[in-house]
């Protein structure tokens, strides 16, 4: 893949692709282009979906950020 | 004079009658403590109302405590409004409560009241001010109280519908003193640091003075002039507040914001798994059509057959060789033969006929010639008759005396002529 894409292009890329191939107005060399790279953007994109198992909290505090971690009330 | 006895019955009745006819008891405003506090199980509210120095029975029906924005208790300084009329079972008068808040906060309702409809003639709260929210934000910030349970709330579901999200806390004081400039303090930091692409600002549920901040007009304006789309978190699910009307999208509690701030992993999931499903789908069915198209000409019989392709020429190239065959030197010699041949043979056929024709013809000639051959006549007993050689054919060929010679077939005589008679004989 080109320069770090985010999740939501790669989905946003994906969709175009699937639209696209719909179209049925591809070549096949486009076709097969299209359709590689749709399969690289849908791995892509559940790879992103589950590499994050923890959200990343940060406190901004006195204009910096620090890790922030919940205290409960009880 | 004769006296008049009522019904107890009656007095009660006479006295309910002048209470709900009295226009000042119809619509009484009180203000007072609450003292023996009974919740009915049929959900209507007895208790005290008293003063210093006095004190009344009063009841709110069930179907009027809708309205109550506070838990009643021994104690709880209200405001009530209502009306005073009789129990005739009992006998006894008491405040029928029809509303009632808790002191003070009767200021607040109308502060409220009055905030919010000034704001909505300026319209901080047309849809047109609001901003989309992003659908899959990299950073949300959060605006409410590191320590309360909207912050964990928050934090937790963020965490398991989207964890590919930042969290930022933006912490601030959501009740009492300082509360509402410390909300609007850091939404104006939130939008100088652009740090994050949605907001959340909110807490938990609470009274209506806890919540109050969220009704002032600084955080409204706050709200209203932040950059980055807010989404308002007060826990309250029935009242909105003023933030509520201006934040871009509003949600009853923090929790429900974090669900409104970002999508769903498992539903992105799916969504992705069909996007690869739907493309590999129409991939194949690309190159099946493709391939449907590749066989139906490759089955074309040039392809299959190819002889066949040069069939017909070759039935072509048949036809010319076999004609120039016909037309080569030999050929036209030997047709030439044929012809030859063939025209002898019908000559000679002719010929033949011609001869036999020519044969018949004469055969019946000699027939015919045998017929008037004079020998032949002779057999059957006619003469030949001549006179010096000349065979006699009329009368005037003769006169009396002539000599003439009589020839019958076997032999002749001679005779004179004695008389000679012309005409028929």
């Amino acid at each position: 893949m080109e320069e770090k894409k985010t999740f939501e292009h790669a989905l946003e890329e994906l969709e175009k692709i699937v639209k696209e191939l719909e179209s049925g107005s591809l070549s096949l060399e486009d076709s097969v282009k299209k359709y590689h790279k749709g399969t690289e953007l849908a791995a892509f994109c559940s790879k992103e979906l589950k590499r994050a198992e923890d959200v990343v909290v940060k406190l901004m505090n006195q204009n910096t950020l620090t890790d922030f971690n919940v205290v409960d009330e009880e | 004079m004769e006296r008049t006895y009522l019904t107890v019955t009656a007095l009660n009745r006479y006295l309910k009658f002048k209470f709900d006819n009295d226009s000042e008891l119809k619509n009484v405003l009180l203000k007072a403590e609450i003292s023996n506090f009974k919740r009915h199980s049929r959900g209507h509210l007895y208790f005290t109302l008293k003063d210093q120095s006095s004190q009344i029975s009063a009841v709110m029906f069930a179907r009027e405590t809708q309205s109550l924005k506070f838990n009643p208790t021994d104690g709880s300084k209200v405001i009530i409004e209502g009306y005073v009329s009789i129990y005739e079972p009992y006998g006894t008068y008491q405040v029928y409560v029809t509303r009632m808040v808790t002191d003070g906060v009767g200021d607040l309702y109308v502060a409220y009241e009055k905030l919010k409809s000034d704001l909505e003639q300026q319209g901080l709260f047309t849809d047109l001010h609001k901003k989309p929210i992003p659908l899959y934000p990299k950073a949300v910030g959060v605006i409410t109280s590191p320590t309360g349970a909207a912050v964990r709330d928050v934090i937790h579901v963020i965490g398991h519908r989207y964890p590919l999200t930042k969290i930022i806390v933006y912490p601030a004081l959501v009740q009492g003193t300082g509360a509402t400039s410390s909300i609007v303090k850091q939404i104006e930091k939130a939008n100088s640091d652009q740090l994050v692409d949605t907001l959340i600002v909110g807490r938990g549920g609470g009274s209506i003075e806890d919540l109050w901040s969220f009704n002032e007009e600084s955080v409204a304006r706050a709200v209203y002039n932040s950059k980055i789309p807010i989404i308002s978190a007060v826990g309250h699910e029935t009242d909105f507040t003023i933030a509520d009307f201006v934040a871009d999208k509003r949600a009853a509690t923090p929790s429900q914001a974090a669900e409104l701030a970002v999508p769903d992993k498992r539903a992105l999931l799916s969504t992705v798994v069909d996007l690869t499903h739907k493309s590999t789908i129409l991939f194949e069915q690309k190159i099946s059509s493709l391939k449907k198209r590749t066989e139906n000409s490759t089955k074309s019989i040039v392809f299959t057959d190819p002889s066949r392709m040069f069939q017909t020429k070759e039935l072509k190239t048949d036809h010319f060789i076999e004609r120039l065959i016909q037309q080569s030197p030999i050929q036209v010699l030997k047709k030439n033969d044929e012809h030859l041949v063939e025209f002898q043979r019908r000559m000679k056929y002719a010929f033949v006929n011609s001869i036999r024709a020519y044969e018949s013809q004469f055969f019946r000639q000699v027939d015919k010639l045998e017929l008037s051959n004079p020998l032949s006549m002779m057999k059957k007993g006619f003469s030949l008759i001549s006179k010096d050689d000349q065979i006699l054919t009329s009368v005037d060929q003769i006169k009396v005396g002539d000599l003439l010679t009589t020839k019958l077939k076997d032999g002749r005589f001679y005779s004179v002529v004695k008389d000679i008679e012309k005409g028929e004989i």
